[in-house]
């Protein structure tokens, strides 16, 4: 459920280029919304006081990297959801962004503008439930329609050959999908899920399954994002823990 | 002819640079399509949607650019 009903839902966009920034203030024609544009970090931060509900923040400004603006931003108002919204590529970079907070991220591809409503609505409902303190635990109903459309299995072999020269691959979680609930689906498929369990101290779950030969470790980065990396065969092992080890180090040395 | 060298960094910033004008372009066409499309004849709706087309090839050529380097 939206913040608000009756008040429009206020939106920053934080992009130097007037184009993609004209293109995305068109995504929120209506009364339901009113668009703020930002060229600058230095007049977003300047902003920030006027509490937006949403800021859709472009990684690369004039002025200041996008992931230093997110950590400002998020300092000043932590109930602003931040949309983060990258070139293709940047993956990685949009992983750590959710590390540091971001509710979401957009890649610029054509026709990106096109769902951004969409993807801003999500993140408000996520940003509205965190703030109320209400976890959305989705019926088996909901979860059975949110993975409609999501080819499991092919989604988990994609990993694995991505995955193949030992580099963990940072992927966002379908829409509705957070990662307990992924456990649980994995499970009603042809995936032997060896265990779902508490690693971390935030009581994230990681999930450790095979596929065939080829055993996976799948481990949050928060919610909403995760790293995969190969952990097997035995050859594997080694240069993949390394490799999730340092880009988890990257993200948050305090995982362990 | 001059031949030169670009660092792979150089090579990319060009891919982000091309990728960020590609998805502006097709953006106003489908301003265009949308907001004018009644004013526009078949022809001409036909070829905004060719312009697109190719505007999404040259997305994806350069996808496997970027994969090639």
């Amino acid at each position: 459920m939206a913040k608000s009903v009756s008040k429009p839902v206020r939106v920053l966009v934080v992009e130097d280029n007037e184009d993609h920034a004209m293109l995305i203030r068109r995504a929120f024609r209506g009364e339901r919304w009113t668009v703020d544009v930002s060229g600058t970090a230095e007049d977003a931060l300047a902003r920030v006081a006027e509490r937006y509900d949403v800021i859709l923040l472009d990684y690369k400004l004039p002025d200041m990297d996008g992931l230093e603006l997110l950590d400002k931003i998020r300092a000043k108002d932590p109930s602003a959801a931040v949309i983060f919204i990258t070139g293709e590529g940047s993956e990685e970079v949009a992983m750590t962004a959710l590390s540091h907070g971001a509710m979401d991220y957009l890649t610029k591809r054509t026709s990106y503008h096109l769902g951004i409503a969409e993807v801003v609505e999500e993140a408000l409902s996520k940003r509205d439930a965190l703030l109320t303190g209400e976890e959305k635990v989705p019926t088996p109903e909901a979860l059975e329609k949110a993975l409609a459309n999501v080819h499991l299995e092919g989604v988990l072999k994609a990993m694995i050959v991505m995955t193949v020269s030992g580099r963990p691959l940072a992927w966002k979680l379908p829409k509705g999908i957070e990662v307990a609930s992924l456990a649980t689906a994995l499970s009603r498929i042809r995936v032997e899920v060896d265990g779902v369990a508490k690693l971390l101290k935030t009581g994230a779950y990681y999930i450790h399954l095979r596929l065939g030969d080829v055993g996976i470790l799948i481990e949050p980065i928060n919610t909403y994002g995760l790293l995969a990396s190969i952990i097997d065969p035995p050859e594997a092992v080694a240069s993949a823990r390394v490799a999730t080890r340092q880009v988890i180090d990257r993200i948050n040395p305090a995982w362990t | 002819m001059r031949t030169q060298t670009y660092s792979g960094e150089e090579v990319r910033g060009l891919l982000h640079d091309l990728r960020n004008h590609l998805a502006a372009a097709h953006g106003y066409v489908q301003v265009v399509i949308e907001e004018h499309g009644d004013a526009i004849d078949e022809d001409g709706r036909a070829a905004l949607e060719r312009a697109q087309k190719n505007l999404v090839a040259m997305e994806s050529r350069l996808d496997s650019f970027g994969k090639e380097g």
